[in-house]
């Protein structure tokens, strides 16, 4: 019987949450579940820092999960973690420290990315038919106390992906001073702002029809609707919004008897999951009941993982090339030909998968700079690249990938550029890599693919690459040859240039 | 007075009475008589430091809503009084009737002074640890604690007047106990004082000499708000407790009207709270006297348990089986044994616990004492506000704390009433969970008073939610859903509100429907209403409550299919069991939980039912035992009397009954 426990903390907006799971055999067990109201949110959203008085009361829940980790002997065996209501704090380092200093919990911040990325990983495991979603067009809405997280998805295309600032708590901090008969109409122009946003930069949102819901609103709304599957209906949030709309907090957790809380934040909850709804055209949505220690749980304990994501990375990357009008016929052509050397040179350059995905990458994105001037381009590809952002996706790897376009032109790194920072192990992976991809890149240099494929042969003192082309290489042979100093001397072998006309 | 609710002092003090007839039984063994007429007693001082206080508090603070009934406290207060004075006449009519009977059976109360070392005891004992302080300007008035025997006297020497107490200190023993021949005599140290008062006043000429004892307000009252540490506010109420406003003034023997008018002034006592009691000043010490005479006795009673040699053989076979132990027939060794068997057992990662009143000496005590100083992660909520055991359970806790147990002392303003034990073990790698539910408390020798119920399972649902249980009362976390337990204050209400509707639905279309319910006390509102919109419905309801009942039975319109009666005998009935007939499947529960506001609403009090079907059977046999008995039972009528019933023939007497039977599996 093979069996380990895990345990995930998280300090969220509104509480601090802990779960202890058993896995035996793959089979979970949820053996606790610990929510401890805590409203860092109230402090960050509306004073910018936390309070001494929530850290200390931080503390006190801290050490209680700390027992539970000595309880199960999980000191090894866990991680914590913090969201927006520490995230967003301008004291969250001292937060961090403090609660390591006097609990011995290590707190790690999540960034939003990768918070929605395990929101996402988790609901796929969860919802079923998520794959036929997946394809046909789905907002994923994960809506908190902190932050609102979407991804909409279509195609296996990730067409947006953002965590924004309007999670239920933070928008029931902002509107405290407007008076409750008039609080609605804020909450009507949070939620137009937000679908605003979506609708100006996402642009197949008309054609996504599907809506799944998680979060730790999802509670609220099913304490309210009772509903008796996955879905909630439009139709009962839009009654019960217009019952309580003009309502005090208090009075809407008496009429609807909920909590004290999720009577305060009942209205920016309801009001945000209409609107989405209202632009989707959507009457129902499907909801996750999962938590997110939950999920966090499944995701820091392996559990769930995604299956070729580097492959649906590159086709995102793929996507976000074509909104910058990238050369697609160069940008396939570059990678085809890089891919190759680097199979072929595998002795020679040591490097791995990962590094492989990131030749593949720059190799797609590298002239995407072209949108913006073909002056610079280099320098235009690597800020773009680096806006790029989808869930899963590696940030350092991407960080790499834009250093390295900015470096494929072959101009002079400056003092202050971000590649002087990296590491020198990481220097070393990028100077082999803008090696190879210089090399690629010279063989498509007319950008008329003129050579159509290539043969490397590799021996003791020379490596030769037969490039048969349709015509003769007059550009691609000049370019290759002016790029080929730095493989010499980042290898120590030169590579030659040799064309092979082939007609057919 | 409204006739729809009986008054709840009025209710308990009837219920007391049934303890002090108890006495009258002809069946029952003239020493045991005793003890009931020592418990009526002792019940009653807890009734005065609470109850009467209470009431005193409001009236003083002017509150004057009508309770339930439709009295004000000040109606309460007269007709308490009224009840009282009649209760403890009666109680020294049953004495002296009882001393009649033990005099033919050779046991004396204080009498034959000169036959024994009497003089002895008191010049060697006594008197080296009383000082007489008389009353002057420069000796004040000394301060008198709760429930104290004090003598008062006044003693004249050249003419002058004075006026002089003794406070017998707690230290002394209350009684001697000699043996002479067969016989025994029994003197009471205050009585010895007395005798020997000339020597205490060496000079004087002792006008008048009198017992007095004071009874003092003794409720805690906690404000939450300035609670900080709840450890610490125990300890400053204990102090308070000792100087609450006293609330009676007992006297016994001849006492001059000025010297009363003297002592009442002192304790800011009017008339009311005056009581002339005969005999005997406090009868508890009833309870403890121990003479060897079995046939005046109790049989010992045999209690079932299992075969516990073989080692780990709790722990497999609760894997295997549900078990229901019906205390005291069945042997809360049991439970003992299992935290024991807990603490050495390696594979166990954790024992978890509520202490509520927890005995002296306790094993269990011992063995999570053990479990901690062994590396296991041990738990005990201890619930410090455990009424007149505050002081006991403070020093468990830091007992405990000093062995590495997490001690967790409940909240500030709930009462944690659940009874519940978890041991969380790692076998083959794989967690498991063991609980323990009970309707009483870890107590090894009151688990020999009462009668209670313990449910033990490894059952994973059940676990699971004590696990949430625990992290509630340790605040470890909000309270989260529950599969099995019903838990107040938040559901537990609700759910009764549920199973009861339950019924009345099925009366209306038509269908048997039956409730019996097995409780200490009922005393709120709500329920009673709605058991009286189900006995409206036609549901046939079975009441079986020890104490306090606020629902008038058998009024025609209002209760006619309602039945009220109170067992009282030699174990005090303690199990709470609730019956739902639910159209023929039925459901039985187990609970912690009185039908009470406070508990209900104001305590963390635990409801689950029952779903093995073997022990469902079982505890359906024993609410129909509970039914039939004919020889304990007591009917409550619609105008608050309680009537025995005794039948001559077919007897049946439910604790006797469950002697039968024998270890429940």
């Amino acid at each position: 019987m093979k069996s380990s426990l895990y345990a995930v903390i998280n300090v969220g907006a509104s509480a601090v949450r802990m779960q202890i799971s058993e896995f035996v055999n793959g089979k979970e067990t949820l053996l606790e579940y610990l929510v401890s109201p805590l409203r860092l949110g109230r402090d960050t959203f509306s004073k910018g820092y936390i309070t001494l008085e929530s850290l200390n009361k931080a503390v006190d829940i801290m050490k209680k999960f700390a027992d539970k980790l000595t309880e199960y002997d999980l000191w090894k065996n866990y991680k914590a973690i913090c969201t927006s209501g520490v995230r967003d704090a301008d004291n969250k380092y001292f937060f961090i420290d403090r609660i390591k200093t006097k609990t011995g919990i290590e707190l790690n911040i999540i960034d939003e990315l990768e918070e929605l990325y395990v929101k996402y990983l988790a609901i796929k495991n969860d919802i079923k038919d998520f794959k036929k979603f997946e394809e046909e067009g789905v907002l994923l809405l994960n809506f908190s106390s902190g932050n609102v997280g979407i991804n909409i998805f279509k195609n296996g295309i990730n067409l947006f992906s953002s965590v924004l600032p309007y999670g239920s708590l933070r928008i029931a901090e902002y509107v405290k001073n407007i008076k409750n008969e008039l609080k609605h109409r804020a909450f009507d122009i949070y939620a137009e702002k937000l679908t605003n946003q979506i609708k100006q930069y996402c642009k197949g949102i008309n054609e996504i029809k599907y809506l799944i819901g998680s979060g730790s609103s999802i509670n609220l709304l099913t304490e309210v609707t009772y509903p008796k599957s996955n879905t909630i209906k439009k139709s009962d949030l839009e009654k019960l919004y217009n019952k309580v709309k003009f309502l005090e907090p208090a009075a809407i957790s008496q009429e609807l008897k909920v909590s004290d809380y999720n009577g305060e934040i009942f209205l920016p909850t309801v009001r945000l999951y209409l609107s989405i709804m209202n632009m989707l055209g959507t009457k129902e949505m499907i909801f996750s009941k999962q938590t997110f220690p939950h999920q966090l749980l499944l995701y820091y304990s392996k559990k769930i993982k995604e299956n070729n994501l580097q492959k649906k990375i590159i086709k995102n990357l793929l996507h976000f090339g074509k909104k910058y009008n990238l050369d697609e016929k160069h940008a396939k052509q570059v990678s085809n030909f890089s891919l190759k050397l680097f199979d072929a040179l595998e002795d020679l350059h040591s490097l791995g998968n990962k590094e492989k995905f990131i030749l593949e990458a720059a190799s797609l994105l590298h002239d995407i700079g072209y949108y913006i001037d073909i002056h610079n381009h280099h320098e235009h590809s690597s800020y773009i690249i680096s806006s790029f952002k989808m869930p899963g996706y590696d940030k350092n790897a991407m960080r790499i990938i834009s250093v390295i376009s900015y470096l494929h032109r072959g101009k002079k790194v400056k003092s202050d550029h971000i590649f002087n920072q990296l590491s020198p192990d990481d220097q070393l992976v990028i100077k082999k890599i803008v090696a190879i991809l210089k090399i690629a890149d010279a063989l498509d240099a007319s950008h008329m693919q003129i050579v159509q494929d290539i043969n490397v042969s590799v021996s003791d003192n020379v490596i030769k690459i037969t490039a048969i082309s349709k015509d003769i290489p007059y550009i691609e042979e000049k370019v290759f040859n002016r790029k080929n100093r730095d493989f010499l001397e980042i290898f120590g072998i030169p590579i030659l240039f040799e064309a092979k006309i082939g007609y057919e | 007075m409204n006739n729809k609710f009986f008054n709840r002092e009025l209710s308990w003090l009837a219920f007391n009475e049934r303890v002090l007839l108890e006495a009258t039984d002809p069946n029952l063994p003239l020493l045991e008589k005793l003890k009931f007429i020592g418990i009526f007693s002792s019940n009653l001082d807890e009734f005065f430091m609470i109850r009467v206080a209470g009431l005193i508090d409001q009236m003083k603070s002017g509150y004057n809503k009508r309770d339930l009934s439709g009295l004000t406290p000040s109606d309460q207060l007269s007709k308490i009084r009224e009840k009282v004075l009649a209760l403890i006449k009666k109680q020294s009519d049953i004495f002296s009737e009882i001393l009649t009977k033990l005099n033919k059976e050779k046991v004396f109360f204080n009498l034959d002074y000169d036959l024994f070392p009497i003089d002895s005891i008191f010049f060697n004992e006594i008197l080296p640890v009383i000082t007489p302080i008389t009353i002057s300007p420069a000796n004040p008035f000394p301060f008198i604690h709760n429930l104290n025997i004090n003598i008062f006297s006044t003693v004249k020497k050249d003419g002058e007047i004075f006026h002089s107490i003794i406070i017998i200190p707690g230290s002394l023993k209350r009684f001697f106990i000699f043996q002479q021949g067969e016989s025994y005599y029994i003197f009471l140290t205050e009585t010895i004082i007395q005798r020997f008062l000339k020597f205490i006043y060496p000079n004087f000429e002792i006008v008048e000499s009198f017992l007095f004892r004071i009874t003092r307000n003794a409720d805690l009252n906690f404000h939450s708000e300035e609670v900080e540490d709840l450890y610490k506010e125990i300890q400053n109420s204990l102090i308070k407790r000792a100087v609450g406003s006293p609330v009676r003034m007992e006297v016994l023997g001849r006492f001059q009207k000025e010297s009363i008018s003297m002592l009442m002034e002192e304790f800011e006592l009017n008339e009311d709270g005056l009581y002339e009691v005969n005999e005997i000043i406090d009868y508890k010490f009833l309870i403890n006297i121990d003479i060897p005479m079995d046939k005046h006795r109790y049989p010992g009673i045999k209690k079932s348990s299992l075969n516990l040699n073989e080692k780990k053989f709790i722990f497999n076979y609760i894997k295997n089986n549900d078990i229901l132990l019906f205390r005291p027939y069945n042997d809360l060794t049991f439970v003992s044994q299992m935290v024991s068997e807990a603490a050495d057992d390696p594979d166990v990662i954790a024992i978890k616990m509520t202490l509520y009143r927890a005995n002296k000496d306790s094993s269990i005590i011992k063995s999570l004492e053990k479990a901690a100083l062994a590396g296991k992660h041990v738990c005990v909520v201890i619930e410090l506000k455990a009424r007149f055991d505050e002081e006991k359970n403070l020093e468990w806790a830091k007992k405990l704390e000093h062995a590495g147990c997490i001690v967790s002392y409940g909240f500030v303003d709930l009462k944690i009433h659940a009874k519940a034990l978890l041991i969380v073990k790692k076998e083959k790698g794989k967690i498991v969970r063991y609980t323990h539910l009970s309707t009483g408390n870890y107590n090894e020798l009151t688990a020999n008073l009462y009668t209670d119920i313990d449910f033990i399972t490894s059952n994973d649902a059940i676990g699971s939610d004590v696990v949430n249980l625990f992290n509630f009362i340790m605040s470890y976390s909000d309270p989260l859903g529950w599969n099995e337990l019903i838990v107040a204050p938040i559901y537990l209400r609700e759910k009764l509100y549920n199973l009861i509707d339950n019924e009345i639905e099925n009366a209306k279309k038509g269908s048997p429907a039956r409730i019996i319910v097995k409780l200490n006390s009922l005393y709120d509102e709500a329920l009673t209403l709605k058991l009286y919109e189900a006995s409206a419905a036609g549901v046939q309801i079975d009441l079986i409550i020890r104490g306090i009942c606020s629902l008038v039975p058998g009024v025609k319109g209002l209760s006619e299919n309602i039945k009220v009666k109170s067992i009282i005998g030699r174990f005090l009935e303690h199990p709470r069991v609730l019956y739902f007939h639910n159209k023929g499947s039925y459901k039985i529960f187990l609970s912690t939980a009185d039908w009470m506001m406070r508990n209900l609403d104001k305590r963390v009090e635990v409801l689950f039912e029952i779903k093995n079907h073997k022990l469902k059977e079982k505890l359906y046999d024993y609410l129909q035992l509970n039914l039939k008995d004919n020889q304990k039972s007591w009917i409550l009528s619609q105008n608050g009397i309680y009537k025995k019933q005794i039948a001559k023939s077919d007897r049946l007497n439910l604790q006797e009954e469950m002697q039968k039977l024998t270890f429940i599996l």
